[in-house]
C-alpha cells in the first residue's frame, strides 16, 4: 500500500501550527467540526483534547465504527478522520456507508492509518500514516478548507 | 595354377591385324588341351570397354593399334586392368620397346612370328602365376601395414653396465608412438628424456633412478610426439638382474594411453560440470530459502509495525498536547524534554519504517535511466545537508554514459542515502566525491562474502558509480558487517542501521553490485556497478 502512495502528492511539512491559538481572527470564524472514528480510545481522547486547544475545531469521537454513520448524522461533521484497521467494520466500509448516505456523501475523509508510511492521496482520499504529529494532521485538515 | 583349374582360361587378344589375331588363337588352341576362351578386339578403346565389363586371366596386347601407338598403348590399357597380367606382342624390329614395357610393369613380351604354341602357353601360365603371387604379396603387405598401424605399444630394451645405460634398442612401433625411429634414439642419447613433457620430467627422472636402483614401477606420463602433439604413455619397466642381483638391463613396454587419458579427462570434466550444477542448485535452493525467510520476516514486520505504530501515535499526540499546553509557560527545560521525547518517538518510527522497506518483497519499476541525471537530482536533495556540514562537493561524471534500466525512484533514494552517509562521516567537514564512468572489466567480480557466483565477468561492460568521503573511514573489523541489518557505526540515535542493508537489497534487485571499502588516502568509498544492456 505504501508503494502505491509513493507517487502520490506529499503534503508540505509545516514548520509550525497551521493555525494559531486563540487569535481573535480565528475565533470569529465558523468552527470546523471534526469527527474522529478510531477504536483506540486513548488516542482519540488525547487527539480531541489536542485539537480542541485550538478553538477553531470542534471534535466528536466515535470509538465504535458500526456507529460511525449514526454519530455522523447527529453531529454533521465538516471532515472525518477515519482509522482503517478496526474490529468488525474497517475504514473502507465506513467510507462506503458515508458515500451511500445522502447527507454524508460529500464530507471529506482523511484516513489515518499505520498501514501507510507516507502521506498521500489514493483514489481521491487523503491518507496520513501513523504516527503523525498534531501539526501535520492539522495541515491535512486545513488542506480541505483553504480558500 | 590357373591352368590346372577346371575353369577355362580367358584370354583377351588386342590385335588390329585380324590375320595375326586368328593365327594366334589357332596356335594357342592347338598347343593346349584344356578349354580356353578367346575374345579378340582390334582397338584400344574396345579393349578398355571389355576389361571394364569382364574379367580376363591374361591380355595379349599389340602395341601398334589404330587408336594408340607404342608404350602408351600399354600404360593406357593397364590403368583399366591393374590386376590383369599383360603380355606384349611386338614386331621383330621393336624388341627394345617390349623390354621397356616390361620395366614399366608388363609381365612379358613375345615377338610375333616366332610364336611356338607350347612356349607361348608357358609364358602365359607363368605370367598368370607371377601376377597372382604378386597380388597376394601386396595383400599381405597391406594387412601387415594395417596391423602395424593399430599397434600403439612398443618394446625397448636397455643394457646397463656399472649402473649406467650403455645402449638401447627400440621396437618398430616406437615411431608410431613417439614419431622417432629407433636409430634416432641411438644417435641422440638424450632424446628419450627431451621428448618427455616438461612438467613430467622430474617424475620420469625419478623413475629412471629407481630402475637403476633395482626398483621398477610403472609410470604414466606425457611426451611430445615428433609432430608436436602431446601423447600420454604408460611405461612399464621389467628388470634384468645377474646372479648378484645387479641390474644388467631392463625391458620396457611403452603403451600409448592417450585415448584413455582423454576419456578420463572427459569424464573428469563431466563430473566437474555435474558438481558445478549441483552447487548452482544448492545456491538456488539457499536463495529460495532466504526469499521465503524474508517473506515471513516481512509479514511479521508489517504486523509488528502496525501494532507499534498505534501506541507511538498515542505517545506523539500526547507530547503534542503537552507541548501546546506548556509552551505558553515559557519553560525552556520542559520544551527541551518534550522535544527529546518526540525525537525518540520519531526514531522508533524511522526504525520500523526502515524494517518495512528492508523486508518488503519489492518489485522494480525498471525504465531506462540516465545515471548522471539520478546522481544530480539526489545531490540536489542533500545540498542543504552538504553546506550545513561544510562539505565540499566534487563530481567527476563521465559524459556519454549509456542509459541503464533502473528503478529511478529507488536508485535516487539509494544515492541520497549514500550521500548522507558520506556527509555523516565528515562531522568536521570534508569533501564528497561522486564519480561515474563506463568500464570494461578485466576480472570477474563477486559479492563480498557471497556464495553466489559473480554477477560480473571479465569482459563485461558496466556503469560504475563511486561515492567517496574524506572522513575517518570504516574500521577494518566492521567492513564485512556494513550490509547487515541493524549494524551501524554511527552514534546511538543517529542511524537506523538499515540504510546500507536497504541499499544492498535495492542493488541486488537490480542485479548490480555494491562494495564498500576504505580509500588509501583516508575516508570510505562505496562503489556501485550496473550492467549495461547490450
Amino acid at each position: 500500500m505504501s508503494n502505491d502512495l509513493n507517487g502520490g502528492i506529499v503534503l508540505d511539512e509545516r514548520s509550525g501550527p497551521a493555525v494559531g491559538f486563540g487569535t481573535t481572527d480565528r475565533t470569529e470564524m465558523k468552527k470546523i467540526k471534526v469527527l474522529i472514528v478510531d477504536d483506540e480510545v486513548a488516542f482519540t481522547n488525547i487527539l480531541k483534547k489536542t485539537l480542541e486547544l485550538n478553538e477553531r475545531y470542534e471534535v466528536c469521537v466515535e470509538n465504535h465504527p458500526r456507529l460511525a454513520v449514526v454519530t455522523a448524522r447527529e453531529f454533521v461533521p465538516d471532515i472525518v478522520i477515519l482509522d482503517v484497521v478496526m474490529p468488525g467494520v474497517d475504514g473502507g466500509e465506513v467510507q462506503a456507508q458515508f458515500k451511500a448516505d445522502e447527507v454524508l456523501k460529500d464530507i471529506p475523509i482523511i484516513f489515518l492509518t499505520a498501514l501507510v508510511q507516507h502521506q498521500g492521496v489514493l483514489d481521491g482520499s487523503t491518507y496520513v500514516g501513523k504516527p503523525v504529529g498534531a501539526d501535520e494532521l492539522i495541515g491535512a485538515i486545513e488542506e480541505h478548507f483553504s480558500a | 595354377m590357373a591352368l590346372t583349374a577346371t575353369a577355362p582360361v580367358k584370354v583377351l587378344i588386342v590385335e588390329d591385324n585380324a590375320m595375326d589375331a586368328s593365327l594366334l588363337q589357332v596356335t594357342l588352341n592347338r598347343a593346349h588341351s584344356d578349354p580356353a576362351e578367346f575374345v579378340s578386339t582390334g582397338t584400344l578403346g574396345e579393349a578398355r570397354g571389355l576389361l571394364e565389363r569382364e574379367r580376363f586371366d591374361i591380355v595379349l596386347l599389340d602395341l601398334s593399334l589404330p587408336d594408340s601407338q607404342g608404350l602408351d598403348t600399354f600404360s593406357r590399357l593397364q590403368i583399366h586392368a591393374p590386376e590383369t597380367p599383360i603380355i606384349l606382342l611386338t614386331g621383330q624390329d621393336d624388341e627394345a620397346l617390349g623390354l621397356e614395357a616390361v620395366r614399366a610393369g608388363a609381365q612379358e613380351y613375345v615377338v610375333k612370328g616366332t610364336l611356338n604354341g607350347k612356349i607361348l602357353w608357358r609364358v602365359i601360365s607363368y605370367a598368370i602365376e607371377r601376377n597372382s603371387l604378386r597380388r597376394s604379396l601386396r595383400e599381405n603387405e597391406q594387412r601387415y601395414k594395417l596391423l602395424l598401424g593399430a599397434v600403439t605399444d612398443y618394446l625397448y630394451n636397455a643394457k646397463v653396465e656399472e649402473g649406467r645405460v650403455v645402449s638401447t634398442a627400440h621396437g618398430y612401433a616406437c615411431v608410431k608412438v613417439t614419431g622417432y625411429l629407433s636409430r634416432e634414439f641411438d644417435r641422440d642419447p638424450n632424446l628419450w628424456y627431451r621428448m618427455v613433457h616438461e612438467e613430467d620430467r622430474p617424475l620420469v627422472l625419478h623413475q629412471a633412478e629407481q630402475i637403476l636402483a633395482g626398483q621398477a614401477r610403472p609410470l604414466e606420463h606425457r611426451l611430445i610426439h615428433k609432430d608436436g602433439s602431446i601423447r600420454w604413455v604408460r611405461h612399464t619397466p621389467v628388470l634384468r638382474m645377474d646372479e648378484m642381483h645387479r641390474v644388467i638391463g631392463y625391458d620396457g613396454l611403452i603403451s600409448d594411453i592417450t585415448e584413455r587419458k582423454q576419456a578420463e579427462e572427459a569424464l573428469q570434466n563431466a563430473v566437474a560440470d555435474l558438481l558445478q550444477s549441483q552447487e548452482a542448485l544448492k545456491t538456488a535452493h539457499l536463495h529460495l530459502m532466504q526469499a521465503e525467510k524474508m517473506e515471513a520476516v516481512g509479514r511479521m514486520a508489517a504486523g509488528i509495525a502496525h501494532e507499534v505504530k498505534n501506541p507511538l501515535q498515542i505517545l506523539l499526540t500526547s507530547l503534542d498536547y503537552f507541548s501546546r499546553r506548556l509552551s505558553s509557560e515559557q519553560d525552556k527545560d520542559f520544551d527541551e524534554v518534550l522535544n527529546e521525547m518526540r525525537k525518540a518517538g520519531q526514531r522508533a518510527d524511522a526504525i520500523i519504517n526502515g524494517l518495512l522497506d528492508f523486508t518488503h518483497t519489492e518489485t522494480l519499476d525498471l525504465k531506462t535511466q540516465d545515471i548522471n541525471g539520478l546522481i544530480q537530482s539526489a545531490l540536489a536533495m542533500v545540498r542543504h545537508n552538504l553546506s550545513f556540514n561544510h562539505v565540499v562537493l566534487q563530481t567527476e561524471l563521465a559524459t556519454g554514459l549509456p542509459p541503464v534500466a533502473l528503478d529511478g525512484l529507488k536508485i535516487e533514494q539509494l544515492f541520497i542515502n549514500l550521500f548522507n552517509n558520506a556527509i555523516d562521516a565528515m562531522p568536521h567537514g570534508g569533501a564528497l566525491t561522486v564519480k561515474s564512468r563506463i568500464e570494461q572489466l578485466t576480472q570477474t567480480h563477486r559479492d563480498q562474502g557471497s556464495r553466489q557466483p559473480g554477477r560480473f565477468y571479465a569482459g563485461d561492460t558496466v556503469a560504475i558509480v563511486e561515492v567517496e568521503d574524506s572522513g575517518g573511514g570504516i574500521p577494518p573489523e566492521a567492513l564485512h558487517k556494513v550490509f547487515e541489518p541493524f549494524f551501524t557505526t554511527k552514534i546511538t540515535g543517529k542511524g537506523t542501521g538499515l540504510g546500507l542493508a536497504i541499499a544492498k537489497r535495492t542493488v541486488d534487485l537490480h542485479g548490480g553490485l555494491i562494495e564498500i571499502g576504505n580509500r588509501p588516502q583516508g575516508g570510505a568509498i562505496c562503489r556501485l556497478m550496473f550492467n549495461i544492456q547490450k
